[in-house]
């Protein structure tokens, strides 16, 4: 078999396809970070650029991640074993307040498909919980999501109790949401703003990448 | 001229003295008359009495009985909560299981003594203003109330994968209630109804013409047959589907400020549907300066010659500066049509 067959049925959301095909690739014998990296990510990468492109929208998006998420139960295990490690670990969540979800989830989905561990704290979540999270679960970001004008200055919170609690400059914090603007994210001191969920995981990646570098030298 | 021969005007392809405003005011409206945003959502006279302040001092030429979703979804059974400040949500969605919506939602008289009722009362209190102002009433589109009852997330899935014949059964009986409710809004008094379908925003042309379209144009029909008018309003990025908003036949197609203005105008060419919008609620109103909203508001209005109603595209953020609201009333004044 050729791995990209999987990441073909991942894009077309075919979930008992791609589980199946992971196992017949892991039987074939092919290494669980190819499978995860030529089959099940490359096909939620190409999702996520098709989704940034209008050319496919939230339906196909959801059953694709569904379908990732059903391939990857079954190469848990190998990847542990063989020692793969994620590309970085993402706290997310949406603000205080706010209790809109999908872009949030969207947005997670298309971190997993950039390799990097995401923990979703869900929604209506308070500063404090973003910060005790990111220090527990030892978080490279944190990722904030808000709606509506009323909640989106929460994420200006989110910075100061990362401040306050001294890890400011080892977390980075990503925010977004249809009335959240660069402009915003500059004035309230925020890392990075992305207008749509695949320009969010790309940034996610390549802060994580900058973060490894940093550390090595 | 006064607000309902202005808009009578736009409707029936004639000149107004200057063009509609049409701005949405919910808990701007709230927060101007002092009042929380619950007290605003659960009694027709408070919102009356916000909604007809604002329109007075901003010149909004619509008073519309819109305040939250979730007033059809309280109608189904739905748990509904009401933050004080905040949007009525549901915790936990009413349907856990999209193939028991048929035994799981009956229609319903939405003289219910709920929240249904008391948008009829709204409607009822606000026809003391109907020499002056137009009335304008509002429902969830099926689609949207769809993606209420059962949950968006679930229900995006659904229709991706799911028995169509089962996503339609649910479709159905959200559509059945819309019709039932917005014909029920006209004969309250209500001169245009409100058609809001977000979530189908968020689906492909393709989808939305099997999921969305023929539902949206059965509650427009529905309307008309009964004398009304409506307005199908659509919140996120509908680029790929103007065409098919204009062919529903809404009387009037609101769009959202993603939309490029222009598109949207060609999308209605040839036909008598009158376009609405689109300036950004948020980086115009609410960051923006009076300078810049009245550069936004002309720029939109620039574009046509006629079938046009202003407004930003969507709800006017609660903590929009005064003099920017302002703003919008002076720019149409000034410049007429």
């Amino acid at each position: 078999m050729e791995l990209k067959e999987i990441s073909l049925q991942l894009e077309a959301g075919r979930a008992k396809e791609v589980k199946a095909l992971v196992q017949q690739a892991i039987d074939e014998g092919f290494p669980a970070d190819r499978i995860l990296n030529e089959g099940l990510l490359a096909g939620m990468n190409a999702i996520g650029v098709r989704f940034r492109n209008n050319e496919v929208f939230v339906p196909e998006v959801l059953i694709a991640a569904r379908a990732m998420k059903m391939g990857a139960n079954v190469l848990k295990p190998l990847l542990t074993e063989s020692g793969v490690q994620a590309a970085g670990r993402v706290c997310i969540g949406t603000v205080m307040g706010d209790l809109h979800d999908i872009g949030k989830n969207l947005v997670a989905m298309m971190m997993e498909g950039k390799g990097l561990e995401v923990i979703d704290i869900g929604t209506d979540v308070p500063p404090e919980q973003f910060i005790e999270t990111a220090i527990e679960e030892d978080c490279q970001i944190i990722c904030c999501s808000a709606l509506l004008t009323t909640t989106m200055n929460v994420m200006g919170d989110v910075v100061r109790a990362a401040e306050n609690a001294g890890i400011r400059d080892r977390v980075k914090i990503m925010v977004g949401g249809a009335p959240v603007t660069a402009a915003f994210a500059a004035q309230i001191g925020a890392d990075a703003y992305t207008p749509d969920a695949a320009s969010a995981a790309e940034q996610a990646a390549a802060f994580c990448r900058e973060m490894k570098e940093k550390q090595a030298v | 001229m006064h607000a309902r021969e202005r808009v009578e005007a736009v409707l029936n392809g004639r000149k107004p003295d200057r063009i509609p405003n049409f701005n949405i005011v919910m808990f701007f409206s709230a927060k101007q008359g002092g009042r929380s945003f619950r007290d605003y959502v659960s009694d027709y006279r408070v919102l009356c009495d916000c909604d007809f302040a604002v329109s007075e001092r901003y010149g909004i030429d619509m008073l519309s009985a819109i305040s939250d979703p979730m007033r059809e979804a309280e109608g189904f059974g739905a748990r509904v909560r009401m933050p004080e400040n905040g949007v009525p949500y549901s915790p936990v969605a009413l349907i856990d299981d999209l193939y028991d919506a048929p035994d799981k939602l009956k229609p319903y008289d939405p003289y219910n003594g709920k929240r249904s009722e008391d948008r009829l009362r709204a409607i009822e209190h606000l026809q003391q203003y109907r020499g002056e102002y137009v009335i304008g009433g509002w429902v969830e589109g099926a689609f949207a109330e769809a993606c209420d009852l059962r949950g968006i997330n679930d229900f995006l899935t659904d229709i991706a994968c799911e028995d169509e014949d089962a996503i339609h059964a649910l479709l159905d009986i959200t559509c059945r209630q819309a019709i039932r409710f917005a014909t029920a809004q006209v004969r309250a008094g209500a001169d245009i109804i409100g058609i809001g379908d977000a979530a189908s925003s968020l689906i492909s042309p393709a989808m939305y013409r099997t999921f969305a379209f023929p539902y949206q144009k059965a509650i427009v029909d529905a309307v008309h047959a009964v004398g009304g008018r409506t307005k199908l309003h659509i919140c996120g990025n509908t680029s790929k589907v103007l065409d098919q908003m204009v062919e529903t036949g809404s009387d009037i197609v609101d769009v959202d400020w993603m939309v490029d203005l222009r598109a949207a105008r060609d999308a209605a060419k040839g036909r008598h549907t009158v376009i609405c919008g689109n300036y950004d609620p948020v980086a115009i109103l609410l960051q923006g300066t009076p300078e810049l909203v009245r550069e936004r508001v002309n720029a939109c209005a620039d574009l046509f010659d006629g079938g046009y109603i202003s407004s930003a595209g969507c709800e006017v953020p609660m903590d929009t500066p005064e003099e920017n609201l302002t703003a919008v009333l002076r720019a149409l004044e000034e410049r007429g049509v």
